[in-house]
């Protein structure tokens, strides 16, 4: 099966979606849609299904899926149109009214809750070097609150930072690569999450996570109380543990890529693709 | 006789270089069982004269005695070289903080190397070291000569 999915980094679900999809051997393409149009990336890929984010959804796109009506098209986000749509995520906590303004006639919609890609993260690596009380992942850039909350937490704690972003602090440490990313989340005590993008994340490795986003796994804390709870949590290790374990069972059993993928491609009735990501599935659960 | 090399990346008018050979000197007249050697990479006349050798830093290579690595470039030099005895880092300045694009990668590959013994230069940058990389050795203020002494003496 040919998958095209738009170039969504900025959409953590629709990421997760893609990955399930490659680690189970799905032919999956990355499409970015400022450089090729989309009659284009059509003819050269001929997609069974495309992934897209509402944002990448532009009048030529709903002409292209109402020509090519064969093709299957999950989209993630809002949007005033989803003619021709064949499946439809939104966030699990999508506010009823808001709801009831969507004009959706045919598509399925499914809410989505926030989800581990355990496709990605795989196996909780411990590694002693890579230790630290608490470690903060800058994916996005940060606000001056956040910056505060780093300060603040740096002269009572060992806090290490990593990621794309640079933050002009000292505990600073340079880009790192996934592997590089996967230890740094299993070998810290409290992995803090501004933006809750790594959240169930954290969870699927075994760690207690800090967020203010709202999530299924961990309270989601008060900004201003990340703080008093990170001190508070910090130097109770066995209770962390606990805590983490906990996290990590629920998260498995009910919120990671898999999950998600395995209701998209039900509603699409693919059936053949939902086996094979319950195989695939199974087989991480066991190793992890 | 002890003897002992620092690499310097090379002999420009810095902070760097005038402390490390102003105590280098220090050592020479002070001792008369260490011998120094300071190997560079570009050659640029001393503005303050050495009274120890100076060699090209590939004579690292087959140098049997412990070497001090002075930034993350001499450092990865240093981890290369078979002969040298001990192999030390004396982090003067905290270079990931100043680079554009930082690759954790490469700094991993040195503050991590359990093969490189680091050294601070003051409380803070201990502090900082300690939280981030790997607990330094000991502390040595500005090539400070009589820790470096010690330093050789015990290493």
């Amino acid at each position: 099966m040919r998958i095209v999915a738009t170039d969504t980094t900025l959409n953590t679900i629709a990421y997760n979606v893609a990955t399930a999809l490659q680690s189970i051997g799905e032919n999956i393409s990355l499409w970015n849609t400022r450089q090729k149009p989309v009659f284009d990336m059509i003819a050269e890929k001929r997609p069974d299904v495309i992934i897209i984010h509402t944002d990448d959804m532009t009048p030529i796109f709903m002409r292209a899926i109402k020509e090519y009506s064969n093709i299957s098209v999950i989209a993630f986000g809002f949007s005033n149109c989803y003619d021709n749509i064949d499946v439809v995520c939104l966030p699990d906590n999508t506010p009823e009214h808001v709801m009831k303004n969507l004009s959706i006639d045919n598509a399925q919609i499914l809410l989505i809750p926030p989800t581990a890609n355990i496709a990605k993260y795989g196996q909780h690596q411990y590694h002693a070097s890579y230790a630290s009380d608490v470690l903060y992942i800058s994916k996005q850039k940060p606000s001056a609150a956040l910056i505060n909350i780093l300060h603040h937490l740096a002269a009572f704690v060992q806090i290490k930072i990593c990621g794309p972003i640079k933050i002009a602090m000292p505990e600073y440490l340079g880009v790192t690569n996934l592997s590089q990313e996967i230890r740094f989340m299993s070998s810290t005590r409290i992995g803090l999450d501004f933006y809750g993008l790594d959240t169930l994340d954290y969870a699927s490795l075994g760690t207690y996570c800090v967020t203010p986003a709202p999530n299924p796994v961990f309270p989601s804390v008060i900004p201003t109380q990340i703080v008093d709870t990170i001190l508070d949590k910090v130097e109770n290790l066995t209770k962390l543990k606990t805590l983490a374990n906990k996290a990590k069972k629920l998260t498995y059993k009910k919120y990671t890529c898999f999950h998600i993928t395995q209701k998209i491609f039900t509603q699409l009735n693919y059936p053949h693709i939902v086996s094979k990501l319950q195989k695939r599935y199974e087989q991480i659960r066991q190793t992890s | 006789m002890k003897k002992f090399g620092i690499i310097l990346e090379q002999l420009l008018p810095t902070q760097l270089v005038a402390s490390a050979i102003y105590n280098i000197n220090q050592i020479i007249l002070n001792t008369t069982h260490i011998s120094p050697i300071i190997f560079i990479n570009d050659y640029y006349r001393p503005f303050i004269t050495p009274l120890c050798p100076i060699m090209q830093h590939q004579e690292i290579w087959g140098f049997d005695a412990p070497v001090i690595a002075t930034n993350i470039y001499t450092a990865n030099l240093l981890l290369q070289a078979p002969r040298p005895t001990k192999k030390y880092f004396y982090v003067w300045n905290l270079e990931w903080l100043y680079q554009t694009t930082q690759i954790f990668s490469e700094y991993e590959h040195v503050y991590y190397n359990t093969n490189l013994h680091l050294i601070a230069r003051s409380e803070e940058h201990n502090n900082i070291l300690t939280n981030n990389w790997q607990q330094p050795q000991c502390i040595m203020r500005d090539f400070d000569y009589e820790q470096l002494t010690t330093i050789i003496s015990t290493g």
